[in-house]
């Protein structure tokens, strides 16, 4: 008796304190941050996991032109589980960094700031300092939420060796023509049993599965951010995939297979011959750079169903969480980070490295056009290898032709809801219709209740 | 055990059972076992399989931890290169030391609150008599079969509300309340302790508490171990408390479980990784050998206890 | 029961009672605490709407638990943890009954073999999972050259949609020597005197088996069924390591298992309400599917001594 009537008012409390501590939402979280006053005091900053030379001498230059700014930086990776946490318990970094896929996604729901004030108070353009595509990707309700950095078109790599082995040509390789391409494909593959040894074309289905939707003609949200996954267009780029994969023993067996590359290493899948083609990024030539004297490499771009090269944008950005305590001193950090002096720093520090380490200068694509062309200017010179200098010359001028993956309040549950609508189908799972229409479901709940609040 | 012929008529029927019954157990023994040399060996066999089935995983453990990066997926059992430098190297690249201290340090306080407060509750069930006993204990025993998703959000929710989010505490606190299984067990135990024991330290003028630490305790020290080391691995192998509570501090202060999964994702390369799955590997092997020494001391009293739990019903 | 005798009015000694009830004291905070209060807590959210940037949660009725029967993936992940279940429990105890009927026969040396496939249990979920993910690569891992070597074509354990809960039944059989003791106990405990009379009538091993060893042992079955059926519905550990650790969701849905989505919807989204429905879901079904097997088993299982 005792114990039912304590679970009774047990339950009143509890229920009491659930409903009463609501508090007004849709405050302006930049409210009362004032970011033109002078930086000092600490920052924490979340970001730059594993930084190499590029990201060390931003952070140097960074340091240097904030003298009164003590950083203590948590080097791991982004965790959308633990950022949301820290949240929820109120204890933010100023400062991190996450996939600019995921930036509108925190903005529609007031949790980090908008960057109006800061570029102003700065004195930055936004659209001066970035592409606007780059631009775009963190763009919501017409306020930019992130100051961005690097841009790394895909392309696709050839290697050379098999594709002459084979007798295909680099012009096979024409995303506008999946005839031809799965002719290529299947000049190329090998399997023993049903495990390949050998890919024609390892299109890096989920990794890069916005490129293969959207270059095909797909569209993953409308003007205002809502997901469009069940776009009848949206089909034309996982079908590609699935017949691709289907060609070279299926996708599970494809996936085992790349899973087991050693791709940062002496045994990557260009010098084992493992591949004939890949889609990669930007920094993926430069770590091959290491191996140019065992592996012959070309480039072509993706190409969109009118044969036009086709490339999306991607890449990091910064972000200051709603309820950081150093706004001012975030917002200096990060524009000097993406400044032009800190990206010729950073050029300056890669050229370095290469002439100690003899490797090959790939250029820096830092999703600032000004920055982009200096560091060309300055330090992308002939390697003297014919087709490292096509690879980087191809990638320089795919990026004019990047898309904007598009900014959404449901960017990173679109993002997921795609991966797992081309990971049913490719395995045999669901029809693309079917597949899409789950995505477009799941991502729709997501953005009714990223809006709702 | 009911011996069959205490049940009346069956040694009259049965005189051949009688006279089994007269012959010494050696006897019983071997009616067990496989009568022919060729089933012995065809049992010895099978069993020699399983084992080596069961051991593979962990000799495989072991190869790969000693190899370099391009072998760890290749199957040889004798790595082609041999590189126990890993084992050297994966201090540098994982803060494993850490995550093992704070797994010893987690796991015994767990083990050490819920065995103590455990045989209090225990013990107040099994001696005391009082209104609502068996109904209380029927509650302790219905909560045992509560699945853990139920009060998951709420207790995490509540560990917020008095600011203990980031620590240790909402990993090992709830043990100060006991815990319903190893009650379960140590009221067995207590139940089987003569009363006549209690009734006489009572005449000498000992009180309750005393009752409890001075005679009870003592004895169950084998009880009082196995409970200590049930929750000693439960706490070591605990993944899920470790992600809801500490993912989002400092990599420092996860705990072994929550560390390795975190380098299973850190040397990913879809995750951005450079695949040195070895260290994963190096960090799984010694995150187990605690407990592999842990068994190999106090086997017994795994053993015991898990058969325990099967006895009740 | 005897009838026509009054029941006697139990008479508690008050110091007795007190001492009792201060003994128990700190379960009962507790089970007021994080279970009884807990569980009200979880009933209340699963009725709101939790937001994160303000910490608030707002009244919402029932939509969460409507939510339940429109969100496809509770009823994928209900199906696949189901569909396990009936997979894996079986199994288990087949292989767990096996085991220990092999080691029942055997004299001496039963230890070493105890201790040998005990040792899988002791292994850390984390370990066995980083172990089993090289093991079961489709390609290239131990099982599949295995399975090669005797001329099978081995699945792609981790990313095919068909084989993915079996990988999980794999590594869940792996750590079956918990059940298997039990049922060793039990077996131990059962009457040579009863398989003497019966070979002596001329019974045959199987029928031994069948006759006197199962109903003997039956006790040890059913709470192992149980047991293992509720653990089947919670499995999360090796899911999670293997299929749902990384952000990038590029795993098939066949692997979302309900305790997974479960912690998703919680800790990776935060809808708190919805997540709280889930589990009074999972809660209802647990109970239903313990109720069934009791019943079912108050009718099978043959006590020893009962009259």
């Amino acid at each position: 008796m005792r114990k039912r009537s304590l679970a009774g008012v047990a339950a009143v409390a509890a229920s009491a304190l659930l409903l009463t501590s609501c508090s007004g939402s849709g405050d302006d979280p930049a409210a009362g941050a004032d970011f033109s006053a002078a930086p000092s005091g600490t920052l924490a900053a979340w970001g730059f996991e594993n930084a190499d030379d590029v990201g060390q001498s931003r952070l140097d230059y960074a340091a240097e032109q904030l003298p009164d700014v003590e950083v203590t930086l948590d080097a791991t990776a982004f965790d959308a589980q633990k950022f949301t946490t820290r949240i929820a318990s109120g204890d933010v970094p100023d400062v991190v960094q996450m996939d600019r896929r995921y930036v509108t996604t925190y903005a529609a729901q007031g949790l980090i700031m908008p960057l109006n004030a800061c570029f102003e108070a700065k004195g930055v353009d936004p659209t001066e300092r970035w592409y606007q595509n780059v631009v775009d990707d963190v763009t919501y309700a017409d306020a930019v939420y992130a100051v961005s950095q690097f841009y790394q078109p895909p392309a696709i790599l050839l290697n050379m060796n098999v594709l002459n082995e084979a007798g295909v040509t680099p012009e096979q390789f024409d995303t506008s023509d999946m005839d031809g391409l799965l002719a290529a494909i299947s000049k190329i593959y090998r399997a023993s049993g049903s495990n390949p040894t050998r890919l024609g074309l390892d299109p890096v289905a989920t990794g890069q599965g916005g490129l293969w939707v959207l270059g095909m003609g797909g569209q993953l949200t409308d003007a205002d951010g809502k997901p469009t996954l069940d776009d009848p267009a949206n089909a034309a780029g996982i079908d590609a995939l699935k017949q691709i994969t289907d060609a070279q023993g299926g996708y599970a067996a494809v996936k085992s297979f790349t899973d087991s590359f050693d791709t940062f290493g002496d045994a990557n899948q260009f010098v084992q011959n493992q591949v004939g083609a890949q889609v990669a990024n930007q920094w993926y030539p430069n770590v091959l750079g290491a191996y140019r004297d065992r592996i012959s490499l070309e480039a072509v771009p993706f190409r969109d169903a009118d044969g036009k090269p086709f490339s999306l944008a991607s890449g990091t950005a910064f972000v200051i969480p709603a309820g950081a305590k150093n706004p001012a001193a975030a917002c200096a950090w990060m524009t000097d980070l993406t400044s032009t002096d800190a990206w010729m720093a950073a050029g300056t520090a890669r050229a370095e490295t290469i002439s100690g380490k003899g490797g090959l200068n790939t250029g820096l694509f830092t999703g600032s056009p000004e920055a982009d062309t200096m560091i060309r200017d300055r330090f992308v010179e002939p390697t003297g290898d014919a087709g490292f200098d096509q690879v980087i010359s191809t990638y320089y001028d795919v990026v004019e032709s990047g898309k904007s993956f598009g900014s959404s309040p449901a960017g990173q549950d679109i993002q997921n809801e795609l991966n797992n609508a081309i990971t049913a189908v490719l395995l045999g799972d669901k029809t693309t219709e079917q597949a899409l229409a789950d995505a477009q479901q799941a991502a729709q709940r997501a953005y009714d209740n990223a809006t709702a609040n | 055990m009911t011996n069959t012929l205490q049940t009346p008529g069956v040694a009259q029927a049965r005189p051949e059972l009688a006279a089994s019954a007269a012959r010494p157990s050696r006897w019983r023994r071997a009616l067990k076992q496989p009568k022919t040399l060729a089933g012995r060996v065809i049992l010895a066999g099978v069993l020699v399989l399983f084992a080596l089935l069961f051991l593979y995983p962990f000799a495989w453990l072991l190869a790969a931890s000693l190899k370099p990066r391009g072998e760890v997926f290749d199957n040889a059992l004798i790595p082609k290169t041999f590189l126990p430098g890993n084992y050297v190297e994966v201090w540098n690249q994982l803060p494993l030391l850490s995550w093992m201290f704070n797994s010893v340090a987690i796991a015994l306080l767990a083990a050490t609150t819920v065995a103590v407060m455990s045989s209090i509750v225990a013990f107040g069930f099994a001696y005391f008599r009082f209104p609502g006993r068996g109904l209380l204990f029927g509650l302790v025993l219905a909560t045992m079969m509560l699945p853990g998703a139920v009060t998951m959000i709420p207790i995490y929710l509540i560990w917020k509300e008095t600011g203990l989010l980031g620590t240790w505490v909402p990993l090992w606190g709830m043990n100060l309340f006991g815990s319903a299984f190893y009650i379960f067990l140590q009221r067995q135990f207590f139940l089987g302790v003569p009363r006549e024991l209690f009734e006489a330290a009572r005449l000498d003028g000992c009180s309750a508490w005393g009752l409890f630490w001075r005679i009870a305790m003592p004895l169950s020290i084998p009880s009082f171990i196995i409970v200590f080391l049930f929750e000693f691995q439960a706490s070591w192998n605990n993944l899920q408390a470790a992600l809801i509570y500490l993912n989002a501090g400092s990599v420092e202060e996860f705990t072994a479980p929550l560390g390795i999964a975190y380098a299973m994702t850190k040397y990913s390369p879809s995750a951005g990784g450079q695949g040195d799955y070895q260290y994963v590997m190096v960090a799984s092997l010694l995150v187990t050998l605690p407990m592999l020494i842990i068994f190999a001391f106090g086997q017994r009293y795994f053993v015991e206890g898990v058969a325990t739990q099967g006895r009740k019903g | 029961m005897k009838r026509g005798v009054p029941r006697q009015k139990v008479k508690y000694n008050r110091r007795e009672a007190l001492a009792g009830y201060l003994f128990i004291s700190p379960w009962v905070l507790g089970f007021l605490i994080f279970t009884a209060g807990a569980m009200i807590y979880s009933l209340v959210i699963s009725f709101s709407s939790y937001n994160l940037a303000t910490g608030a949660a707002r009244p919402v009725g029932t939509s969460n638990y409507a939510q339940l029967f429109e969100d496809p993936r509770v009823a994928v992940s209900l199906g696949n943890t189901l569909f396990y279940a009936v997979m894996a429990v079986p199994l288990e105890i087949a292989f767990a009954l096996i085991l220990a009927l092999l080691l029942s026969r055997v004299g001496r040396g039963a230890g070493v073999f105890r201790t040998l496939y005990y040792l899988p249990k002791m292994t850390p979920a984390v370990a066995t999972a980083a172990v089993f993910f090289l093991l079961l690569n489709g390609n290239s891992g131990a099982v599949n050259q295995a399975l090669g070597a005797i001329g099978i074509q081995g699945p792609q354990w981790l990313v095919d949609p068909a084989w993915v809960k079996p990988s999980i039944v794999i590594m869940a059989l792996w750590t079956v020597s918990g059940t298997m003791v039990i049922f060793l106990a039990a077996i131990k405990n059962v009457p040579v005197d009863l398989y003497e009379v019966a070979q002596i009538d001329g019974a045959g091993p199987v029928r031994r088996f069948f006759s006197i060893t199962l109903p003997m042992i039956s006790g040890a079955m059913f709470f192992n069924v149980i047991v293992l059926t509720i653990a089947a519905f919670q499995v999360f550990d090796q899911a999670y390591l293997l299929f749902w650790r990384d952000q990038s969701n590029a795993s098939p849905e066949a692997s979302l298992f309900y305790a997974i989505y479960l912690f998703q919807q919680a800790f990776r989204q935060f809808n708190f309400g919805f997540a709280a429905a889930m589990a009074w879901l999972l809660f209802v079904i647990i109970l239903l599917i313990t109720l069934v097997q009791v019943r079912l088993g108050n009718r099978f299982v043959y006590y020893e001594g009962d009259r």
